[in-house]
């Protein structure tokens, strides 16, 4: 399990892969936790906010980032309530369209680092040896980057831009993924069921994906829910510094940034991108320790 | 010269805080009686000790170190006149080309050393040959020293040797001997060493953090009534400096953000005064390839472009808009040049006249992502232009990325360049004018790509005649500056201006000078009364 | 043990001599041009030429890169293009600064996260657990960044209680400053009796310690309690139960010292965090360090100290799992170093 930026949680064994009674068990952990209740009520929150933006945000355009200077820097008020900014742009639409590519960015830093780290693991963790030897001597070298910082110097180097950031971050992401494949993998390769499936000469690519893969998904689903919201930490960290999302990008590390220089008078103008960041990252890994738990009833309390 | 300082406006505020300076120090129970400490925050980083290489933002320091022969200041009308600086009086013959400086007798350099004409003349000869800005010299054929308090400096062409000899790089007089010793050894003034005749004193440098300055006793203008010491924080963060100020931690702070300049003066601790710069804001139009290579749309966009917002929001309000690429206060800047002012209507006609009915074409803009200035007036040019019918993709890249790309292949390059600049010596504006929209073979300043064999000839032959004939050179410079009015090969949008916040119980008159963009004279910070 | 020791030392130059590869080859594929940022903003074409030249840029890419890995071996790390400064001297003359934040951070987090851990489990599914818990995401799932802003805004702008920047007040930094000893203000002031500069320099440093210790103090509380009620669970526990131990002995003693071991991990997980957090947190509080040092050289594409952080990062971060290997085979008897 991987938190914050990269830090290993559980080993990825621990959880175990449970069918029986989660529904059960879901419904249960959602009535009795209410981090739970609330983690599913944010994500839910921001998935709604980054598809319905334009519909939802008091003035779409300013969300964009189209100006007004006549309006600068206005107070919180009911005309505005989250204020307005130094360019007068309505800062509630400006965090509402920071959903998008916070969301975009998420999905696609965890889709990238899956879709590289999960078949190199699973293929490592299924074969040993040799090759299964090379991948953990390269995750190895991934992981003894401090967290963060290859993917800080990949983008400086590649230049500051939010797409750079993204594969920076699945390049530094992707080696988690495979260590819990591989795990998973392991774990299962001598399983009876897999065993039959050699013994009746079904090829291994198949076993691999209809066997093993079923049995991976849901570790690697709570895994990528957990990430999710550290990506956006980690995206609005890089933005922040200067070397993630540009302007006029609607990026709410670069609001926070923006509105740095007069965060004692104009508050609102940092106070409300960073609440975003750090609302959907709690809901995200909240959300991510109740799946643990369903997905574990050893872990539940 | 183009800055890649964070801040492009700058804006220096004194306070007060002296007082608490000393009560602190009190409290701590160590005592001194003569402390006079100026605490100081800037943006500006060292990048050599070296006074020959220096070419950079280091001058802060250098220039209250080293001086020049004769310094350059402002005419309350806005005419260059210069002042004595290491040499009392000077003089030239008819045509230019021979000029002599009479040293002031008595000056010490900081190691002890008598200032002699072999200092002068190593230090220009210097200069010429390896200087960081050693372009400035390129007129010089020879410097003779009859005696040890004259130097004559002979010109190979008629030439303004005053405002080289003023200049605010290659032009400081450092100690001969420092200058042979770093000609043995290149890691020299690495160390951060010095040898010039200036008020202070470097004293420690910690490098990218801190520098010190200690008073120098034996200055030839005397010492008594100033700072004794100064200490300058380097702070890349503006911010950084507003806090610093505001919580009592620093004195005077250089480049802290403008937009807090209403609230600081509102405090009413300090008085504003406003002085120009010479830096100056330019948007290059790619005049490589369609739409742009036609006259009448970069005419059309010239009058959408919002000068009055990006002088509200670039500059908070600070800037005055520009007349052409020279900004004001600096030679040939002219009031008779013509400028655009944001008329939307006769934009939307020219785009028609030139066949873009409704605009309908996408253009990039690039800016230096670590321009907060430009950060922030670029999505009112995006605004602008979209009421015209035209898109503009914003792009914000750092300077060094920004430049190479634009340098590297004009018609794969951006459509629109911004583009903070400031002179490098007091003659200025002919330089503004020649590496901006002079046609060169391959780009370097010029980023519009503009070639015009006319322009060319005008500004080649201003620079020629401005030794001799200074107003015949004027009226040929207007004519290029009409000439970039009406070909538009660029938006000229406002001229920076710096905001002095003086505390009550200082006065810092003379602190700044347009002629050396950057530098904050410590000197000259004294006591009211 | 020793065998064990060595093998890991050998594993890990391999790790760097391969991540100073990578980072080389990173930094060799810079779109800008280096000698135009050593010159700085006002570089002219031949100027430009002559640095490329005494850079050794105009030579191929694997002559430089055996160049740069022989004068890493002398200890030559190169020099900032910015500042001109050698990058391991700028490094360790900046170090102290950073190590003082990210201790005192540390210790907060052990401090107030460890007996949080440790109530929060004894107390399992009271209103304190409750709040442990999601105390603990909360400080995991905080940007620190904008914490730190908010921080200072508040305490130090609005309330005016601590300064808002730098490690020391000015005046007494340039004209008393404190001896030089071990570079950690709070120790060298103290050394030198200097009670109001030792008042001072903890004033400053408050705030940024706080801010950095949210993130290790959220994760070591978390830890404690799940290897607490791990350890609370078992045979022995309840046997000192039935014979009669004191609540109080068992918690903090007894299961305490077992419940250790994984807590000691997510410290030095906490540890590496921190060598980036603290990027962060200097940014905000214009703290003298690192990590300063690094977010210029990242703005600038400063590639000398680019790599110089980088690898010293990664020298830092294999240490500390070196060491905390160690220290859990000492405390558990069940690792065993292999």
């Amino acid at each position: 399990m991987t938190t914050g930026v990269g830090v290993p949680w559980v080993e990825p064994d621990a959880i175990a892969p449970a069918a029986t009674g989660m529904l059960a068990r879901t419904q249960r952990t959602l009535r009795r936790d209410p981090a739970a209740l609330f983690g599913s009520f944010v994500l839910f929150v921001f998935l709604l906010t980054a598809a319905l933006a334009p519909w939802l945000a008091p003035n779409a355009e300013q969300g964009r980032g189209a100006t007004d200077v006549g309006a600068r820097e206005l107070a919180p008020s009911w005309a505005h309530l989250f204020g307005t900014d130094h360019l007068g742009r309505d800062m509630l639409s400006r965090v509402i369209f920071g959903a998008r590519p916070a969301l975009l960015v998420a999905v696609a830093v965890v889709l990238l680092a899956v879709l590289v780290g999960v078949p190199l693991g699973m293929v490592a963790g299924f074969r040993g040896g040799r090759i299964d030897e090379l991948l953990m001597r390269i995750t190895d070298l991934f992981l003894s980057f401090p967290p963060l910082l290859l993917a800080m110097v990949i983008t400086a180097v590649l230049g500051p831009s939010l797409i750079h950031a993204s594969l920076a971050l699945a390049v530094s992401w992707w080696p988690w993924y495979a260590r819990l494949a591989r795990g998973v993998t392991q774990s299962l390769r001598q399983a009876p069921f897999i065993d039959a499936a050699r013994v009746f000469g079904v090829r291994e690519p198949i076993i691999l994906l209809r066997h093993i893969l079923r049995n991976a998904t849901t570790p690697i689903l709570v895994q990528a829910t957990v990430d999710a919201g550290t990506v956006i930490l980690a995206i609005g960290s890089l933005s922040f510094l200067g070397l993630a999302a540009q302007p006029p990008t609607p990026d709410w590390g670069l609001m926070v940034a923006n509105g740095r220089t007069s965060v004692v008078t104009e508050w609102w103008i940092a106070t409300f991108p960073g609440l975003a960041i750090f609302l959907t990252t709690l809901g995200l890994n909240l959300l991510g320790d109740a799946m643990r738990d369903i997905l574990d009833p050893r872990s539940a309390t | 010269m183009r800055g890649r300082f964070r801040f492009g406006l700058s804006v220096v505020i004194l306070t007060a805080a002296l007082a608490a300076a000393t009560a602190g120090w009190t409290a701590s129970g160590e005592r001194h009686a003569s402390l006079q400490l100026l605490r100081v925050s800037s943006t500006a980083a060292v990048t050599t000790w070296d006074p020959i290489a220096s070419f950079s933002t280091e001058v802060f320091y250098m220039a209250n170190v080293y001086e020049p022969l004769i310094w350059a200041t402002q005419t309350r009308k806005g005419k260059t006149t210069f002042t004595p600086g290491l040499a009392s009086t000077w003089s030239h013959n008819g045509d230019s080309t021979r000029w002599t400086f009479h040293l002031r007798k008595g000056v010490t350099f900081h190691n002890g050393d008598p200032v002699t004409s072999a200092d002068v003349k190593a230090s220009i000869e210097a200069a010429a040959d390896h200087g960081g800005a050693s372009f400035i010299w390129s007129a010089l054929k020879s410097v003779v020293t009859p005696d040890a308090s004259t130097v004559i400096i002979n010109a190979s062409a008629p030439a303004r040797i005053d405002l080289v000899a003023s200049s605010e790089y290659d032009a400081w007089i450092v100690c001969k001997s420092a200058l042979e010793a770093a000609a043995k050894d290149s890691k020299y003034w690495a160390s951060g060493r010095e040898c010039g005749t200036g008020p202070y004193m470097l004293k420690s440098y910690t490098a990218g953090t801190q520098v010190v300055l200690a008073g120098y006793q034996k200055y030839w203008r005397g010492l008594k009534g100033h700072f004794q010491n100064v200490v300058v924080q380097i702070t890349p963060e503006a911010i950084t400096q507003q806090q610093m100020l505001t919580s009592g931690q620093i004195d005077l702070a250089f480049y802290p953000p403008s937009e807090n300049l209403k609230k600081l003066v509102a405090s009413g601790k300090f008085t504003k005064t406003v002085a120009p710069t010479s830096e100056t804001y330019v948007a290059f139009f790619n005049t490589t390839r369609a739409p742009l290579d036609n006259k009448t749309v970069r005419q059309a966009l010239s009058w959408a472009m919002p000068y009055a917002n990006i002088v509200k929001v670039g500059a908070y309000g600070l800037g005055t808009q520009s007349r052409g690429p020279v900004p004001k206060g600096i030679f040939p800047w002219s009031k008779t040049t013509p400028q655009y002012h944001q008329n939307l209507a006769k934009a939307r006609k020219l785009l028609a006249r030139a066949g873009h009915q409704g605009g309908k074409f996408t253009l990039n803009l690039t800016y230096a992502a670590e321009n907060q200035a430009e950060a922030r007036f670029a999505p009112l040019i995006k605004d602008a232009f979209k009421k015209v019918g035209v898109k503009v993709n914003l792009k914000a890249i750092l300077f060094n990325q920004q430049w190479a790309q634009a340098k590297a292949d004009p018609t794969k390059a951006q459509d629109i360049f911004l583009l903070l600049y400031w002179p490098t010596y007091s003659d200025a504006g002919a330089d503004n004018l020649w590496s901006l929209f002079h046609s060169s073979k391959k780009p370097f300043f010029n980023l519009s790509y503009w070639k015009s064999e006319t322009y060319d000839k005008l500004v080649d032959d201003g620079a020629a005649i401005t030794g001799s004939n200074e107003a015949a050179a004027q009226s040929k410079y207007n004519q290029a500056m009409r000439m970039l009015y009406n070909e538009a090969p660029g938006a000229y949008l406002f001229d920076a201006r710096v905001a002095l916040l003086v505390p009550k119980g200082l006065t810092a008159r003379g602190v700044m000078n347009i002629n050396y963009p950057f530098v904050a004279f410590f000197y000259n910070v004294k006591k009211k009364g | 043990m020793l065998h064990w020791i060595g093998r890991r030392l050998l594993s890990s130059i391999v790790t760097l001599f391969a991540i100073t590869t990578i980072t080389f080859v990173l930094a060799r594929v810079i779109p800008s041009d280096p000698a135009a940022v050593y010159i700085g903003p006002l570089a002219r074409p031949a100027e430009i030429a002559r640095v490329t030249k005494q850079l050794g840029l105009d030579r191929s890419v694997p002559v430089q890169y055996l160049a740069y890995m022989r004068d890493l071996f002398k200890g030559d790390w190169g020099s900032s293009l910015a500042t001109k400064e050698p990058v391991l001297g700028g490094i360790m003359h900046r170090l102290p600064a950073t190590l003082e934040l990210i201790l005192s951070a540390m210790t907060i987090a052990v401090l107030v996260g460890v007996p949080l851990g440790v109530l929060a489990a004894r107390m399992t599914g009271r209103p304190i657990d409750v709040v442990v818990r999601i105390g603990s995401v909360v400080g995991i799932s905080m940007p620190i960044f904008w914490l730190g802003l908010l921080m200072q805004a508040f305490l130090s702008g609005k309330l005016g209680l601590v300064p808002p920047t730098s490690r020391l007040d000015l005046t007494t930094s340039v004209l008393n400053p404190i001896p030089h000893h071990t570079g950690f203000n709070l120790i060298d002031a103290a050394i030198a009796g200097r009670w109001a500069t030792l008042g001072d320099a903890a004033k400053h440093l408050v705030l940024p310690a706080l801010t950095l210790a949210a993130y290790p103090t959220g994760l070591v509380a978390r830890m404690t309690r799940a290897s607490m009620l791990d350890v609370l669970n078992q045979d022995y526990i309840r046997t000192a139960r039935t014979f009669g131990l004191r609540e109080r002995r068992i918690l903090w003693q007894l299961a305490l010292r077992n419940a250790f071991a994984p807590t000691l991990t997510v410290i030095g997980l906490s540890f590496a965090y921190l060598l980036t957090g603290t990027f962060f947190v200097e940014l905000v509080y214009d703290w003298p360090g690192i990590g300063q040092f690094a977010t210029n050289a990242l703005l600038n594409v400063d590639y000398p100290v680019i790599m110089g952080i980088t690898l010293f990062g990664a020298i830092g971060f294999l240490s500390i799992n070196l060491v905390v290997d160690l220290l859990q085979a000492r405390l558990d008897p069940r690792v065993r170093l292999r």
